[in-house]
């Protein structure tokens, strides 16, 4: 039966951080949450894809309609009396696969060309793989994808300049600070994206300082990055001295509340203090933009710096989108050839087949008496009449299967020619599904 | 000759004040760079202007009321292009401070009531040039606090307009307009000390109302500094005390402008 790909989810365009927040997925939660999507009745592969930004599913069913229902009734278990419904989206099919195209392309992402969002998608499908929730049409559509990814950033400029929650929090520094020289930087908790803010931090000659609840891991982080290394407790004192502080830890209450700001304001005499939350749930009380001197930032409010790298980057942003919809072109295309792959692979086999058992009965009665040498020559003879007469039907096949009538024209081949899904010999893409996964693609297939 | 380069220089000053204006509220034509060489051709015109009313007029600078509001209007736009070459991306705050010089500019023009009393001295000279110092720095000040306010409003909003990008960073308008300040406050300490003794000795014509405004907006600057210094005021609540100081300076300058009467 046909699969067809759908994907439900929210991301920060529909939903505001706090649902987001109640929606999120941990790393290490993605293989378990997978394997319980995969587990409702009309899904065949599952994957989800949780950022800060964005919690979607991504399934193939043969029931679209009520597999995107179910998906929809797991995220409404997620964050009950929320009224997360007229949060989600759900895109089938072509829409599914230009979404998940872009998103990967970082086309759908806050801050346009971030790099983090691929690595954040590869990670939910190597999740997925593990959990054996991936099969072939997960499979070719992320392949693809990536590879889609790759071309956008080696072929144009938008990962160039201030296209990541990095540069946007170093720009929004340098507009409050003027030169970040010398200035002290404090990163509370070890998110990927808030290391590569404070990477882009220190080129500028900023000073780095990491508090994390595991001390063994703050003082890891510090050891590459020449920084001091302190324990979350330290986080009052800390506070006093920094003139940047970027948040992003796994804690799903406030790291960072109004008290403790108040008090490091007595000490720092007004000194402006900025703070960037990119965690989700976020790790600083809103309440600590109302201080004095104090600038908060979380990852909702640099959608507006978003709007602003999407317009100055317009002329890669086209060049971008020019890839992906020749990527999706190039996906579709290979998609509908593959769909008439196993017609004609059933229908050299049946040729095959037959002209095999032909043979093999002449040679057993009137051409017994030929040699191993004429044997061998009247075998090849039969595979090049048969390679010669199915010449015009493949190619006929593979032209056609790009056009409407494809799917009809290798229905009618099949009927024509008797051939069954049984004729199908290995005809599904090579997946390099992990062995324990054997259970789940039978239920693929 | 004097009311031509007087005509040009004001057209200079209203053209800068257009284009400064118009990149600040997002006009992609308005070229910074350019209309701050405007502003520096300007500022020379204004300057020969201020040569010939001395050479050909007898007039010379601070020596009455006109001549004291066209060079402080000179000052300020001076004082101005000498700060914007301390850090990148000053330029913008012209904005705010030449469409107020050309205001002083244009009232220096305006028939005068107000003559300073004949041979008043070396100590009128001394009043007047350092409160013109005074009042120009703290000028360039109020600019800085007023793109300040404007900046601070967005960052702490979240919501940043291409006005954001545009101005400086907040901590340079801070620490910048602190300095101003440091600038000021000697020159206006001379100038009140100067002030009262001329009040007291009659030299000059002067009200004690004005000399009053005046000692408190010179309160007002010395609590900004020294609050700054000693309690941390910084920020927002200095950039307030630093407009309310200068708004309250060039109420006094206003006041002796048209009352024609002196401090």
């Amino acid at each position: 039966m046909k699969q067809s790909l759908v994907v439900v989810g929210v991301n920060h365009r529909t939903a505001p951080v706090e649902l987001r927040e109640r929606l999120a997925v941990p790393s290490d939660g993605l293989e378990q949450t997978v394997k319980g999507l995969a587990e409702l009745p009309h899904v065949r592969e599952a994957m989800v894809v949780a950022t800060c930004n964005r919690v979607e599913v991504y399934v193939a069913t043969d029931s679209p309609t009520p597999a995107a229902a179910e998906i929809r009734g797991y995220f409404a278990a997620k964050a009950p009396g929320s009224n997360v419904d007229s949060s989600l989206y759900e895109h089938y099919d072509g829409a599914a696969i230009r979404h998940v195209f872009r998103v990967a392309c970082s086309l759908e992402s806050m801050v346009v060309g971030e790099p983090q969002i691929l690595g954040q998608v590869k990670e939910a499908y190597a999740a997925a793989r593990a959990a054996g929730t991936v099969g072939p049409e997960l499979n070719k559509a992320l392949s693809r994808a990536f590879s889609a990814a790759k071309r956008v950033r080696t072929e144009t400029g938008i990962a160039t300049g201030s296209v990541s929650v990095a540069s946007v929090a170093v720009d929004l520094a340098v507009q409050i600070f003027g030169e970040l020289t010398n200035r002290q930087v404090l990163l509370v908790g070890a998110g990927k994206m808030a290391l590569g803010a404070t990477r882009a931090l220190m080129v500028h000659g900023a000073k780095l300082s990491i508090a994390n609840r595991n001390y063994q891991r703050a003082v890891e982080l510090a050891r590459e990055r020449n920084a001091q290394a302190h324990s979350l407790e330290a986080l009052p004192l800390l506070l006093t001295q920094a003139d940047v502080v970027i948040c992003s830890t796994g804690a799903t209450r406030y790291v960072i509340t109004p008290e403790m700001v108040q008090s490091a304001m007595k000490v720092r005499r007004g000194k402006s203090l900025f703070i960037v939350d990119i965690a989700v749930p976020r790790n600083v009380d809103p309440r600590v933009n109302g201080q004095e001197n104090v600038y908060l930032f979380d990852v909702d409010d640099l959608e507006r710096e978003v709007a602003r790298a999407i317009a100055n980057r317009g002329g890669s942003l086209t060049a971008a989108e020019k890839i992906v919809e020749e990527e999706i072109r190039a996906f579709e295309s290979e998609r509908k050839i593959d769909s008439v792959v196993p017609t004609i692979t059933a229908l050299r086999e049946h040729f095959r087949l037959t002209a095999r058992a032909e043979l093999e009965r002449s040679l057993g009665g009137k051409l017994k008496h030929l040699g191993p040498e004429d044997r061998k020559a009247l075998e090849s003879m039969l595979d090049a009449v048969t390679n010669k007469l199915l010449h015009t039907p493949t190619t006929t096949l593979r032209a056609q299967s790009k056009t409407a009538d494809g799917l009809a024209l290798a229905t009618v081949t099949r009927m024509l020619f008797g051939l069954t899904q049984s004729d199908n010999h290995n005809t599904e893409p090579e997946t390099s599904l992990p062995s324990d996964a054997a259970s789940k693609k039978a239920k693929v297939q | 000759m004097t009311n031509l380069l007087f005509a040009i220089a004001v057209s200079a000053y209203g053209l800068v004040s257009a284009l400064l204006l118009a990149y600040l509220g997002g006009s992609t034509r308005a070229n910074v760079s350019s209309s701050i060489n405007i502003l520096t051709v300007s500022a020379i015109l204004h300057a020969l202007h201020e040569l010939s009313n001395w050479i050909f007029l007898g007039i010379a600078p601070f020596a009455g009321l006109a001549s004291g509001l066209s060079s402080l209007s000179l000052l300020v736009v001076v004082a101005f292009l000498i700060v914007r070459r301390l850090r990148p991306k000053l330029d913008v705050v012209g904005a705010f401070v030449v469409p107020v010089a050309l205001a002083a500019f244009l009232a220096s023009h305006a028939p005068s009531r107000g003559v300073f009393s004949q041979g008043a001295g070396v100590l009128f000279g001394v009043h007047i040039g350092s409160n013109m110092v005074g009042v120009a720095s703290v000028t360039v000040a109020c600019a800085f606090s007023v793109a300040y306010l404007l900046q601070e409003r967005q960052v702490k909003a979240r919501r940043l307009s291409p006005l954001f990008h545009r101005l400086p960073p907040l901590d340079v308008l801070d620490v910048l307009g602190f300095r101003l300040l440091l600038v000021a406050v000697p020159a206006l300490t001379i100038g009140v000390i100067t002030g009262h003794i001329a009040v007291t000795r009659r030299t000059v014509p002067g009200t004690s109302v004005q000399h009053t405004i005046a000692m408190i907006n010179w309160g007002v600057f010395t609590a900004v500094i020294l609050l700054r210094v000693i309690a941390g005021w910084r920020g927002k609540r200095a950039a307030i005390g630093t407009i309310v100081g200068t708004a309250g300076s060039l109420l006094v300058v206003i006041a002796y402008t048209l009352r024609g009467e002196g401090l």
